[in-house]
């Protein structure tokens, strides 16, 4: 049957070409979109659910803290970092008690704690007016700000008391005092450690620890502070340097004539005017922030900030005495400054396209009344204090009892992939623009300044509770609440669902806002920065804002149109497939009866199809696995067992599916269509009077208008599909497009989406001509009678070209019709601006329409009036020998590669084989089960000198001294004296399937019994192993009969009895059995003689 | 082995587009094997349809065919060929090889995926060598003269033994001499292997050399006489 099948492809080389190239086709197809292009989507659909994923599914914010740009679906990045307070504890528990809500970390962004840390005092020798120079250099990525200031004072020289600020002097400040704040916020430790994993980020440094129960606020009477655990962050955002010099100034000042001077200064403008004075630098000091923050941080706990010990206060202070002052009361710090948000306006964007937001920093103008360094000065943000009076400003003692380090927690840690909505992490702003709109090359990152009311802001440095946050704040401490929603784990229409009803639940029980944040991306967006207090403008800069649920439409969509993308290729390939077989069934109608009369059952027939199918679906299987693997060795990538086997077993289903509706065709042929001559066509249906070619052309696409319809809807498949997916595509584009997801997803998604259709294309070009190659074939007399009364060959040609036209136009209305009815099924809505490029895609069927028919059209014009049928077919000789070579150079390349391939990629297989897992869950105290334990062995290739001269290797070759011991067969080794071991082993009939030529199998039965309480390393395919000569052989199988005490499969404490098998040369007639375990130097041996195995074995 | 066939009340007419063609309209025949029956009348007189479905490739619309009393046309399409392969072997004016397969390979065609007592290729080389084609037999069709392909088409027919050898105007594509010779070796075979010889010609000459002789028109037997034996 498959050589009929063969010599029925071989002889008809045209149609065999045709069948490869389809068969290729098909192959390259659908492995690059099963194989490839479903890992593929499988990354896009994962890196949307993954590569922007915030912890939390929910936030929920008091009333009124939705910012303008909240219009949009667009949250400003860390914008918890902004709010401050507005919910109660109250709220949060009843949040805490909805059914469904998984994780509720509440956020309580407490305030700035303001610090100072005191490094010592300057030495200044002599009486003098001194200056003290503070100077402020802050990195913010873009370039160096800096600020300084000064403070005069005299030393040992003049009264200051009584004296007004005029004099442009004030009491002598010796101290190096540097001071910073530091964002305190309060957290649920249980529900942060849910969410993100703050726990797990604790950092392991001497008692360093996260929060447990015995951690509370206390308010200590005695000395006002407010005493709380804290938990530091270890790591600093600030670059920030300290400078402080004392200059004594070159103005000769005494006790005599200090009054003097001094009124001289006072009259020439005080400090302004010894701003202008020189001085000689007596001292100077630098630190950076972040030394000032940990200094801090150590003075503060008592700990250490590199070690987490506990620092010996007593003998920091006899180091350094008169030099620090008592630790405690740099301990006393206060919290001034509360967070609060940055106001935004909305400006048109300069470059739309890149930008479609576009916002600008509105600063606050701050009055009289606003506290110290803000007081009539701009600032980003609305500086708000704890409390209106001094007095009242919550004095605190922070009690530390961790560090954490933020890079440990649950959250994104790219900072290219991370959605800036955690408050872990400064958010990411980059200068990308001057305000003249010139763009900076390379963008230059912003990093935060430490200001509470800056542009940027810092993350928290310390995190405490929520009920030390609710008795700093009072009421309502929490800002917002992190909701993580049970059972939602990933972006799906119920998962949105899940959520909505969840969130509508917090806002009727709490009367809170809500906003679902599952699904965002970041959306880049443009802010222009203007310039404080009379300071030229910043320019534009970039950052990732958070597009609120803009994921799920992306999700859905690219979902929508990549499934329908794959299925309509794999429709198109089903049709060609069927198209093919049909086309062939019909080309063979005629041979079919034949056979029919000649005694083939009908079944018969159906096999012969059906193994055909499967014949063309197994090369297609193994050109997909072999490509496949190609890609997979090249781009050293892994990939799934079982999409592996699908990808190939896909191709398989096609075609045999594929076989079907011809085999139920065959069922319909007569025998008796044997006998009739001429006619081919029952009757054929007629709609004009052919009046001219293309109502011929016309009348012949509707006669056979079944076949017509196959070709049709082959290549309106594609059509429907390309306008669909330039449609999704644009639209994507036209909304998403700016957004980092839309980007990424436009780019991942794109090409694999064109290579489908053209795939589909091809397979529809092919399918045409198939179809229209049959009814040229089968109208040959039509066409030579055309030809003998004097049609032109162009009018042939014409005729031909005419059908593939229709087929294009019908492809391209049907096509379009599904195209639009889909559109309007999936977006409600008809895509009236994108009408035209959509219309223009119905050119396309048509050219494809056409070019289906070139060939055939060509094969036409070549009939000549009198051609003989048989001369397609040849078995010349030299044709077949040539052809015959190439085959087979052709089938062993590609074997080759294959197995070269699956060797390479064998290693990039994920087995998912659940036996493997079953074989490892082997108990090995439960003894006489027998296991097999298949041992994948490469068999040495044997020598060509052992297989001649194996004879002159024997026992005598072997050295006793060399080994352990060497026994004979079944000999045990207890019985020479040996008392920690019982050992022996028995050849026995081999029960393995007859090897390959030139081999044998041998099977050896041992029995191994330890005695003492010593361990063996025991793995038998690894431990044993047949000797002969210099040659050695594994087992490649074993099978356990009996075990007891074998510890994990490898070290054996009690005993076993196994079957090794071995494949060895024919001629192998002594060998030795080696055993290479612990203790046994080079090895146990058990002698094998031939012939007395022999003997044992006929007994 | 069937022995004998008889034809009882024989219609047979085709429906189409409104229109009713009558075939074949009650024949009674009885063939008797190791006849030489020549079928012999105009074009249309429904004499390839009496042959068709003696060999069981169509049904009668009217009427029964019984082969040793046995009504095959009852059995289901599978026995149908089964019977066709065991009793029947065909013969078609156009030859109808498989193109793509040598003399030797459509010869075997039958045997495909059937069970047989004997060796395949031997029998197949055997027939071959019957019909004179012994150096033929690589050859595609299309490499083959007209009687040359006829001769492969008669292996093809003897190669399972059939006790019925029906020949469509095993003569009218090919020229008198070669169509003599044709019909030489079914006169042959008829003889040798004692198998039922029936063979629609339009050739009066070929056709009076049978046994018998049955001359149709219009569906209708005119005449069924014996023939001037040879």
């Amino acid at each position: 049957m498959i050589r009929f099948i063969w010599q029925n492809w071989w002889r008809r080389k045209e149609r065999f070409i045709l069948l490869i190239i389809g068969a290729f086709i098909v192959s390259a197809g659908l492995t690059y979109l099963i194989g490839l292009s479903e890992a593929n989507k499988g990354t896009v659909v994962d890196t949307l659910q993954q590569r922007w994923s915030a912890s939390y599914d929910i936030v929920v914010r008091p009333e009124g803290t939705r910012s303008v740009t909240e219009e949009k679906r667009l949250l400003e990045p860390n914008y918890l970092s902004g709010l401050s307070g507005g919910i109660s504890v109250e709220q949060y528990e009843a949040i805490k008690d909805i059914p469904g809500v998984e994780v509720a970390a509440p956020i309580a962004m407490i305030g700035y704690a303001d610090y100072q840390v005191n490094f010592g005092q300057v030495e200044l020798p002599e009486e003098g007016l001194y200056r003290r120079k503070t100077t402020k250099t802050i990195n913010n990525g873009i370039g160096e700000e800096v600020a300084s200031s000064n403070y005069y004072f005299p030393n040992q020289v003049w009264d200051i008391i009584n004296k007004g600020g005029e004099y442009g002097v004030g009491a002598p400040f010796t101290e190096y005092i540097v001071g910073g704040e530091s964002l305190l916020a309060g957290i649920d430790p249980e529900q942060e450690a849910k969410l993100v994993g703050l726990d797990e980020a604790i950092m392991d440094l001497g008692t360093s620890r996260y929060f447990d129960d015995s951690d509370s606020y206390y308010f200590n009477e005695a000395s006002g502070l407010r005493e709380f655990p804290i938990i530091v962050n270890q790591n600093s955002f600030v670059e920030k340097i300290e400078n402080i010099t004392y200059e004594r100034l070159h103005i000769s000042i005494n006790l005599d004539n200090a009054n003097d001077i001094m009124e001289e200064v006072k009259e020439k403008g005080g400090d302004s005017y010894l701003d202008t004075v020189e001085g000689e630098v007596i001292d100077t000091f630098s630190v950076t922030g972040e030394e000032t923050f940990q200094t801090f941080v150590s003075r503060m706990t008592g700990v250490d900030w590199n070690t987490g010990e506990v620092i010996d206060l007593e003998e920091k202070e006899s180091v350094g005495e008169g030099q620090l002052r008592s630790p405690i009361d740099e301990n006393v710090t206060g919290i001034v400054f509360r967070p609060s948000p940055l106001e935004y306006r909305e400006i048109s964007s300069p470059y739309a396209e890149r930008w479609p937001y576009s916002y600008q920093a509105v600063p606050v103008q701050n009055g009289e009344d606003t506290i110290g360094i803000y007081r009539n000065k701009e600032s980003f943000r609305e500086p708000v204090l704890m409390a209106e009076e001094f007095v009242d400003l919550p004095r605190i003692k922070p009690n530390w009892i961790g560090f954490y380090d933020p890079s440990n927690l649950k959250i994104s840690k790219d900072p290219t992939t991370e959605l800036p909505m955690e408050t872990y992490r400064p958010a990411s702003a980059e200068f990308v623009m001057d305000k003249e709109g010139n763009p900076i090359n390379p963008p230059k990152q912003l990093k935060p300044t430490g200001d509470p009311y800056s542009f940027l802001t810092d993350p928290p440095g310390m995190l405490t509770t929520i009920e030390a946050a609710e008795m700093l704040l009072g009421d309502e401490p929490i800002s917002a609440i992190r909701i993580k929603v049970a059972g939602v784990t990933d972006m799906s229409d119920e998962s949105q669902t899940l959520l909505e009803q969840i969130a509508a639940e917090i806002e009727n029980r709490t009367g809170l806002i809500t906003d679902i944040t599952l699904g965002s991306s970041p959306q880049l967006a443009l802010t222009y920065v203007p310039g404080l207090n009379g300071e030229k403008d910043l320019g534009w800069i970039q950052q990732p804002w958070v597009n609120i649920g803009s994921s799920i439409s992306i999700f859905r969509e690219t979902k929508v149109s990549f499934s329908g993308v794959v299925a309509s290729v794999i429709a198109v390939a089903v049709v060609y497939v069927w198209a093919s077989g049909i086309v062939s069934l019909l080309a063979r109608r005629k041979e079919f009866a034949v056979l029919l009369s000649v005694g083939w059952r009908p079944s018969q027939l159906s096999r012969l199809l059906f193994l055909e199918s499967s014949i063309i679906g197994l090369f297609v299987a193994l050109i997909s696995w072999m490509m496949l693997a190609f890609v997979y060795v090249s781009s050293d990538g892994t990939i799934s067992l079982t999409r592996f086997v699908w990808t190939g077993l896909f191709g398989l289903i096609v075609y045999m599916l594929g076989s079907i509706i011809p085999m139920l065709l065959t069922q319909n042929i007569s025998p008796y269509e044997a006998m009739r001559t001429g006619e081919i066509t029952g009757g054929s249906k007629r709609l004009f009077k052919a009046k001219g070619i293309n109502r011929m052309a016309f009348n012949h696409f509707i006669g056979k208008w079944k076949r017509s319809i196959l070709s049709v809807i082959s290549i309106a498949l594609p059509t429907a599909l390309l306008a669909i997916f330039l449609y999704i595509t644009f639209r994507l584009r036209g909304i998403m497009y700016t957004s980092l997801l839309g980007e990424y997803v436009a780019l991942e998604v794109g090409p694999a989406h064109y290579v489908a259709i053209i795939v589909s294309l091809i397979i529809a070009i092919l399918t045409t001509a198939e179809i229209t190659w049959q009814n040229v074939s089968e109208r040959k007399e039509e066409i030579s009678l055309l030809q003998a009364i004097g049609w032109r060959r162009w009018s042939i040609r014409r005729l031909i070209l005419a059908e593939g036209l229709f087929s294009g136009l019908f492809a391209a209305v049907i096509g379009l019709t599904i195209a639009f009815l889909m559109i309007w099924g999936l977006y409600g809505s008809f895509p009236a601006e994108e009408i035209g490029f959509l219309l223009a895609t119905g050119l396309i069927p048509v050219i494809i329409g056409l070019l289906g028919t070139v060939f055939p059209a060509e094969r036409a014009v070549q009939i000549v009036p009198n051609q003989g049928m048989g001369g397609i077919y040849s078995n010349r000789k030299v044709t077949e020998k040539r052809m015959k070579l190439i085959v087979i150079f052709t089938a062993i390349a590609l074997v080759g590669t294959f197995l070269f391939t699956m060797i390479k990629v064998a290693p990039n297989i994920e087995y998912t084989n659940p036996e493997v897992g079953k074989e490892q869950e082997f108990s090995p105290t439960e003894g006489e089960i027998g296991v097999e334990t298949s041992v994948d062995h490469e068999i040495p290739e044997e020598s060509e000198e052992l297989l001649g001269n194996d004879s002159s290797w024997g026992r005598d070759d072997i050295v006793d001294e060399k080994y352990y011991k060497v026994l004979d067969e079944g000999e045990d080794i207890k019985d020479t004296g040996n008392s920690i071991l019982s050992y022996y082993a028995k050849e026995i009939k081999s029960e393995q399937p007859q090897p390959e030529e030139g081999m044998k199998n041998i099977s050896i039965e041992f029995y191994f019994e330890n005695l003492d309480d010593m361990g063996y390393r025991m793995r038998p395919d690894k431990e044993f192993l047949i000797l002969v000569d210099e040659e050695r052989y594994y087992p490649i199988n074993v099978t356990i009969l009996e075990v007891e005490d074998w510890e994990d499969e490898k070290l054996l404490y009690g005993k076993m009895r196994a079957i090794l098998d071995f494949s060895v040369p024919e001629d192998v007639e002594d060998y030795g059995l080696l055993l290479r375990s612990t203790g046994f130097g080079f090895g146990l041996l058990v002698w094998f003689e031939g012939d007395r195995t022999e003997k044992v074995l006929e007994e | 082995m069937i022995s004998r066939i008889e034809c009882t009340n024989l219609k047979r007419y085709y429906k189409g587009d409104g229109t009713k063609t009558i075939a074949l309209k009650n024949v009674n025949l009885r063939f008797q094997k190791g006849e030489f029956t020549a079928i012999i009348g105009p074009s249309g007189s429904g004499k390839s349809t009496l042959l068709s479905l003696i060999g069981t490739l169509d049904s009668p619309s009217e009427g029964v065919i019984t082969y040793d009393a046995e009504e095959i046309l009852k059995k289901s399409k599978g026995k149908l060929a089964d019977f066709r392969f065991q009793e029947i072997g065909f013969i078609f004016q156009q030859f109808h090889l498989l193109p793509t397969l040598t003399a030797l390979e459509n010869v075997l065609t039958p045997l495909f995926s059937r069970k047989v007592p004997y060796n395949k290729l031997e029998r197949a080389k055997e027939v071959l060598k019957q019909v004179g084609l012994q150096d033929k037999m690589n050859s595609l069709p299309s490499q083959l003269s007209g009687g040359q392909q006829q001769r492969v088409a008669i292996a093809r027919a003897i190669i399972h033994k059939p006790s019925w050898l029906l020949a469509d105007e095993p003569t009218g594509n090919l020229d008198t001499e070669t169509g003599e010779r044709i019909y030489e070796l079914l006169k042959e075979l008829n003889e040798q292997e004692e198998c039922g010889v029936l063979f629609v010609t339009h050739d009066p000459a070929l056709a009076a050399k049978a046994n018998r002789i049955i001359t149709m028109k219009d569906g209708v037997v005119l005449s069924d006489k014996v023939g001037i034996s040879i």
